[in-house]
Protein backbone atom coordinates (compact mmCIF):
# COMPACT_ATOMS: atom_id res chain seq x y z
CA UNK A 1 0.00 0.00 0.00
CA UNK A 2 1.38 3.67 -0.98
CA UNK A 3 1.99 6.31 1.59
CA UNK A 4 -1.15 8.19 2.36
CA UNK A 5 -2.18 11.59 2.19
CA UNK A 6 -2.72 11.73 5.70
CA UNK A 7 0.69 10.29 5.87
CA UNK A 8 2.43 13.40 3.80
CA UNK A 9 0.14 15.55 6.12
CA UNK A 10 1.72 14.21 8.96
CA UNK A 11 5.13 15.10 7.71
CA UNK A 12 4.62 18.13 5.88
CA UNK A 13 3.28 19.79 9.64
CA UNK A 14 6.38 18.50 11.67
CA UNK A 15 9.13 19.65 8.88
CA UNK A 16 6.84 23.18 8.71
CA UNK A 17 6.71 23.21 12.39
CA UNK A 18 3.22 23.02 13.01
CA UNK A 19 3.50 20.94 16.34
CA UNK A 20 0.00 21.54 17.07
CA UNK A 21 -1.21 20.08 13.73
CA UNK A 22 1.82 17.49 13.60
CA UNK A 23 0.85 16.38 17.23
CA UNK A 24 -2.89 15.69 16.48
CA UNK A 25 -2.26 13.97 12.95
CA UNK A 26 0.32 11.85 14.52
CA UNK A 27 -2.02 10.47 16.79
CA UNK A 28 -4.97 10.33 14.09
CA UNK A 29 -2.59 7.70 12.39
CA UNK A 30 -3.36 4.34 13.14
CA UNK A 31 -0.44 2.11 14.39
CA UNK A 32 -0.93 -0.70 12.53
CA UNK A 33 -2.43 0.45 8.97
CA UNK A 34 -0.25 3.60 8.85
CA UNK A 35 3.10 2.06 10.49
CA UNK A 36 4.80 1.06 8.18
CA UNK A 37 3.72 3.50 5.13
CA UNK A 38 4.65 6.57 7.94
CA UNK A 39 8.14 5.05 8.30
CA UNK A 40 9.16 4.36 5.00
CA UNK A 41 8.17 8.04 4.19
CA UNK A 42 10.04 9.25 7.46
CA UNK A 43 13.25 7.14 6.18
CA UNK A 44 12.64 8.41 2.48
CA UNK A 45 12.71 11.88 3.94
CA UNK A 46 15.82 11.38 5.87
CA UNK A 47 17.79 9.90 3.14
CA UNK A 48 17.28 12.80 1.19
CA UNK A 49 17.92 15.43 3.28
CA UNK A 50 20.98 13.60 4.54
CA UNK A 51 21.80 13.41 0.66
CA UNK A 52 21.46 17.25 0.24
CA UNK A 53 23.81 17.58 3.86
CA UNK A 54 26.54 15.51 3.37
CA UNK A 55 28.15 13.19 0.48
CA UNK A 56 30.31 10.37 -0.04
CA UNK A 57 33.14 12.48 0.54
CA UNK A 58 32.07 14.13 4.20
CA UNK A 59 33.76 13.12 7.23
CA UNK A 60 33.20 11.39 10.16
CA UNK A 61 34.27 15.04 11.48
CA UNK A 62 31.29 16.95 10.05
CA UNK A 63 28.82 14.19 10.92
CA UNK A 64 30.32 14.70 14.58
CA UNK A 65 30.07 18.61 14.31
CA UNK A 66 26.35 18.51 12.86
CA UNK A 67 25.11 16.20 15.61
CA UNK A 68 26.67 18.35 17.70
CA UNK A 69 25.26 21.77 16.40
CA UNK A 70 21.95 19.57 16.65
CA UNK A 71 22.53 18.76 20.01
CA UNK A 72 23.63 22.60 21.95
CA UNK A 73 20.34 24.15 20.26
CA UNK A 74 18.46 23.21 23.10
CA UNK A 75 18.75 20.36 26.03
CA UNK A 76 16.03 18.65 25.50
CA UNK A 77 17.68 17.86 21.43
CA UNK A 78 20.80 17.36 23.89
CA UNK A 79 19.26 14.51 26.30
CA UNK A 80 17.16 13.24 23.29
CA UNK A 81 20.04 12.17 20.64
CA UNK A 82 22.90 9.91 21.70
CA UNK A 83 25.61 11.22 20.09
CA UNK A 84 27.31 7.99 18.85
CA UNK A 85 24.17 6.74 17.65
CA UNK A 86 22.71 9.95 15.75
CA UNK A 87 26.16 10.03 13.98
CA UNK A 88 26.32 5.96 12.97
CA UNK A 89 22.64 6.34 11.36
CA UNK A 90 23.81 9.63 9.41
CA UNK A 91 26.79 7.94 8.36
CA UNK A 92 24.91 4.46 7.30
CA UNK A 93 22.24 6.89 5.27
CA UNK A 94 25.27 8.30 3.57
CA UNK A 95 26.38 5.26 2.53
CA UNK A 96 22.85 4.11 1.44
CA UNK A 97 22.28 1.81 4.47
CA UNK A 98 20.72 1.85 7.62
CA UNK A 99 21.44 0.73 11.18
CA UNK A 100 20.43 -3.02 11.54
CA UNK A 101 21.04 -3.70 15.04
CA UNK A 102 18.98 -0.16 16.26
CA UNK A 103 15.74 -0.53 17.99
CA UNK A 104 12.71 1.05 15.09
CA UNK A 105 11.52 3.05 17.92
CA UNK A 106 14.80 4.77 18.44
CA UNK A 107 16.26 4.66 14.93
CA UNK A 108 12.53 6.29 14.56
CA UNK A 109 13.20 9.30 16.85
CA UNK A 110 16.77 9.52 16.07
CA UNK A 111 15.28 10.07 12.11
CA UNK A 112 12.51 12.46 12.85
CA UNK A 113 14.77 14.75 15.01
CA UNK A 114 17.69 14.83 12.64
CA UNK A 115 15.19 15.19 9.55
CA UNK A 116 13.87 18.53 11.63
CA UNK A 117 16.93 19.81 12.07
CA UNK A 118 18.25 19.28 8.27
CA UNK A 119 14.86 20.63 6.86
CA UNK A 120 14.80 23.77 9.09
CA UNK A 121 19.12 24.76 8.24
CA UNK A 122 17.51 24.40 4.62
CA UNK A 123 15.04 27.16 5.38
CA UNK A 124 12.83 26.33 2.38
CA UNK A 125 9.97 27.79 1.41
CA UNK A 126 6.86 26.48 0.86
CA UNK A 127 6.71 25.52 -2.65
CA UNK A 128 10.32 23.67 -1.67
CA UNK A 129 9.08 21.89 1.08
CA UNK A 130 6.09 20.59 -1.05
CA UNK A 131 8.75 19.70 -3.55
CA UNK A 132 10.89 18.05 -0.96
CA UNK A 133 7.91 15.65 0.34
CA UNK A 134 6.91 14.83 -3.19
CA UNK A 135 10.09 13.42 -3.82
CA UNK A 136 10.48 11.86 -0.29
CA UNK A 137 6.61 10.29 -0.85
CA UNK A 138 7.48 8.88 -4.23
CA UNK A 139 10.96 7.53 -3.00
CA UNK A 140 8.85 5.81 -0.03
CA UNK A 141 6.43 4.45 -2.31
CA UNK A 142 9.46 2.77 -4.05
CA UNK A 143 10.56 1.32 -0.80
CA UNK A 144 7.11 0.08 -0.34
CA UNK A 145 6.35 -1.47 -3.34
CA UNK B 1 50.38 11.34 51.76
CA UNK B 2 50.25 14.81 49.76
CA UNK B 3 50.57 14.56 45.41
CA UNK B 4 54.62 14.04 45.05
CA UNK B 5 56.67 16.05 42.91
CA UNK B 6 57.15 12.67 40.73
CA UNK B 7 53.71 12.84 40.20
CA UNK B 8 53.71 16.15 38.82
CA UNK B 9 56.34 15.65 36.91
CA UNK B 10 55.08 12.61 35.37
CA UNK B 11 51.56 14.61 34.69
CA UNK B 12 54.12 17.30 33.46
CA UNK B 13 55.23 15.56 30.36
CA UNK B 14 52.07 14.21 29.56
CA UNK B 15 50.85 17.67 28.80
CA UNK B 16 54.25 18.88 28.04
CA UNK B 17 53.81 15.80 24.64
CA UNK B 18 56.89 15.16 26.13
CA UNK B 19 57.60 11.05 25.68
CA UNK B 20 59.19 10.42 28.74
CA UNK B 21 55.79 10.49 30.14
CA UNK B 22 55.03 6.88 29.20
CA UNK B 23 58.58 5.45 31.28
CA UNK B 24 57.64 8.18 34.04
CA UNK B 25 54.11 6.57 34.31
CA UNK B 26 55.39 3.03 34.33
CA UNK B 27 57.94 4.20 37.38
CA UNK B 28 55.09 5.17 39.15
CA UNK B 29 53.47 2.36 39.08
CA UNK B 30 55.68 -0.35 39.42
CA UNK B 31 57.14 1.64 42.31
CA UNK B 32 53.58 1.41 44.37
CA UNK B 33 53.92 5.59 44.20
CA UNK B 34 50.66 5.95 41.84
CA UNK B 35 48.74 6.95 44.92
CA UNK B 36 47.45 10.74 44.59
CA UNK B 37 48.26 10.93 40.94
CA UNK B 38 44.35 10.24 39.86
CA UNK B 39 43.39 13.20 42.28
CA UNK B 40 46.20 15.45 40.52
CA UNK B 41 44.46 14.50 37.37
CA UNK B 42 41.36 14.86 38.40
CA UNK B 43 42.09 18.35 40.13
CA UNK B 44 43.83 19.82 36.98
CA UNK B 45 40.81 18.40 34.76
CA UNK B 46 38.34 20.83 36.92
CA UNK B 47 40.90 23.39 37.00
CA UNK B 48 41.46 23.31 33.34
CA UNK B 49 37.62 23.36 32.72
CA UNK B 50 36.91 25.89 34.95
CA UNK B 51 39.52 28.50 33.22
CA UNK B 52 38.24 27.22 29.69
CA UNK B 53 34.79 27.75 30.55
CA UNK B 54 33.99 29.93 33.18
CA UNK B 55 31.42 30.62 35.27
CA UNK B 56 29.13 31.70 32.66
CA UNK B 57 29.61 28.52 30.59
CA UNK B 58 26.33 26.73 28.79
CA UNK B 59 25.43 23.41 27.54
CA UNK B 60 25.43 23.94 24.18
CA UNK B 61 29.55 25.12 24.86
CA UNK B 62 30.21 21.97 26.54
CA UNK B 63 28.56 19.94 23.46
CA UNK B 64 30.66 21.53 20.84
CA UNK B 65 33.69 21.67 22.73
CA UNK B 66 33.33 18.08 23.41
CA UNK B 67 32.40 17.47 19.35
CA UNK B 68 35.70 19.01 18.62
CA UNK B 69 37.93 17.37 21.07
CA UNK B 70 36.18 13.64 19.82
CA UNK B 71 37.13 14.75 16.65
CA UNK B 72 40.58 15.44 17.50
CA UNK B 73 41.50 12.95 19.75
CA UNK B 74 39.88 10.55 16.76
CA UNK B 75 42.91 11.50 14.69
CA UNK B 76 45.19 9.61 17.48
CA UNK B 77 42.80 6.50 17.31
CA UNK B 78 41.12 7.72 20.20
CA UNK B 79 37.46 7.34 20.79
CA UNK B 80 36.16 9.30 23.55
CA UNK B 81 32.69 8.73 24.68
CA UNK B 82 30.71 11.67 23.80
CA UNK B 83 28.12 11.62 26.58
CA UNK B 84 30.44 10.81 29.60
CA UNK B 85 32.92 13.76 28.53
CA UNK B 86 29.64 16.03 28.35
CA UNK B 87 28.61 14.77 31.85
CA UNK B 88 32.08 15.28 33.69
CA UNK B 89 32.77 18.69 32.19
CA UNK B 90 29.59 19.72 33.47
CA UNK B 91 30.38 17.83 36.91
CA UNK B 92 33.70 19.93 36.81
CA UNK B 93 31.87 23.35 36.33
CA UNK B 94 29.66 22.45 38.99
CA UNK B 95 26.51 21.07 37.82
CA UNK B 96 25.03 18.20 40.08
CA UNK B 97 24.57 15.37 37.09
CA UNK B 98 25.16 12.06 38.13
CA UNK B 99 27.42 9.61 35.42
CA UNK B 100 26.71 5.99 34.92
CA UNK B 101 30.01 5.61 33.70
CA UNK B 102 32.62 3.30 35.33
CA UNK B 103 35.68 4.91 36.94
CA UNK B 104 37.95 3.85 34.31
CA UNK B 105 35.91 5.79 31.62
CA UNK B 106 35.86 8.43 33.77
CA UNK B 107 40.17 8.52 33.94
CA UNK B 108 40.25 8.01 30.36
CA UNK B 109 38.16 11.05 29.76
CA UNK B 110 39.45 13.06 32.04
CA UNK B 111 42.94 12.66 30.87
CA UNK B 112 42.37 12.77 27.57
CA UNK B 113 40.13 15.95 27.70
CA UNK B 114 43.12 17.73 30.31
CA UNK B 115 45.03 17.14 27.74
CA UNK B 116 42.95 18.80 25.00
CA UNK B 117 42.02 21.56 26.90
CA UNK B 118 46.16 22.44 28.21
CA UNK B 119 47.06 22.19 24.30
CA UNK B 120 44.41 24.67 23.27
CA UNK B 121 45.76 26.99 26.13
CA UNK B 122 49.21 26.84 24.57
CA UNK B 123 50.74 27.32 27.98
CA UNK B 124 54.08 28.25 27.60
CA UNK B 125 56.77 26.25 30.34
CA UNK B 126 55.72 28.93 33.25
CA UNK B 127 52.09 29.09 32.73
CA UNK B 128 52.19 24.99 33.19
CA UNK B 129 54.32 25.35 35.80
CA UNK B 130 51.79 27.53 37.52
CA UNK B 131 48.73 25.32 35.75
CA UNK B 132 50.09 21.95 37.67
CA UNK B 133 50.68 24.16 41.14
CA UNK B 134 47.40 25.02 40.99
CA UNK B 135 46.23 21.62 40.67
CA UNK B 136 48.24 20.30 43.06
CA UNK B 137 47.79 22.75 45.79
CA UNK B 138 43.75 21.61 45.15
CA UNK B 139 44.39 17.51 45.06
CA UNK B 140 46.59 17.92 48.09
CA UNK B 141 43.42 19.62 50.00
CA UNK B 142 40.92 16.68 48.52
CA UNK B 143 43.30 14.46 49.34
CA UNK B 144 43.50 15.54 53.10
CA UNK B 145 39.97 15.45 53.48
CA UNK B 146 39.84 12.08 52.13
CA UNK B 147 42.41 10.86 54.51
CA UNK B 148 40.46 12.21 57.25
CA UNK B 149 37.14 10.81 55.89
CA UNK B 150 38.59 7.67 55.71
CA UNK B 151 40.19 7.44 59.19
CA UNK B 152 37.25 8.75 60.71
CA UNK B 153 35.14 5.66 59.00
CA UNK B 154 37.72 3.02 59.22
CA UNK B 155 39.42 3.79 62.70
CA UNK B 156 42.37 2.73 60.67
CA UNK B 157 44.84 5.13 59.63
CA UNK B 158 45.62 3.33 56.22
CA UNK B 159 44.60 4.61 53.04
CA UNK B 160 44.45 1.06 51.17
CA UNK B 161 45.33 -0.17 47.70
CA UNK B 162 41.49 0.15 46.90
CA UNK B 163 40.93 3.34 47.66
CA UNK B 164 43.20 4.53 45.26
CA UNK B 165 41.01 7.52 43.20
CA UNK B 166 40.47 6.77 40.10
CA UNK B 167 42.85 7.03 37.24
CA UNK B 168 45.72 3.85 38.14
CA UNK B 169 44.60 1.55 36.25
CA UNK B 170 44.07 2.71 32.92
CA UNK B 171 47.01 5.96 32.50
CA UNK B 172 49.35 3.39 31.80
CA UNK B 173 48.47 1.72 28.72
CA UNK B 174 47.77 2.94 25.02
CA UNK B 175 48.72 6.90 25.96
CA UNK B 176 49.70 8.61 23.02
CA UNK B 177 53.89 9.85 22.96
CA UNK B 178 53.33 12.48 20.39
CA UNK B 179 51.49 15.47 20.23
CA UNK B 180 47.70 16.10 20.33
CA UNK B 181 47.95 18.05 17.07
Amino acid sequence: MPVTDQQVATLHAQLAGNLAEYESLLASLDRKADGRGYSALLTAAFHNAVDQRFTRDSTLDEVTEFVADVRSRSERLRDALDPRIAEHVIVAAVGGGYVHDLDPAESNKMKTVLLTALIGDQHLDDGELDEFIARARAFADELLG
Amino acid sequence: MPVTSEQVTTLRAFLAFDPSYERLTRELAGSGRLHGFGELVYAAFVTAARRRFGPTWTSAQVVRFTARARNGLRTHGIDLDPRATEILIRQALGDRVTSPYDDNTHARVMLFVLGELISEERLDEASLDAFLAKARALADVRLSVRSGQELLATGVGVVCAQHLPVGQGVLLPGLPTGTWQ
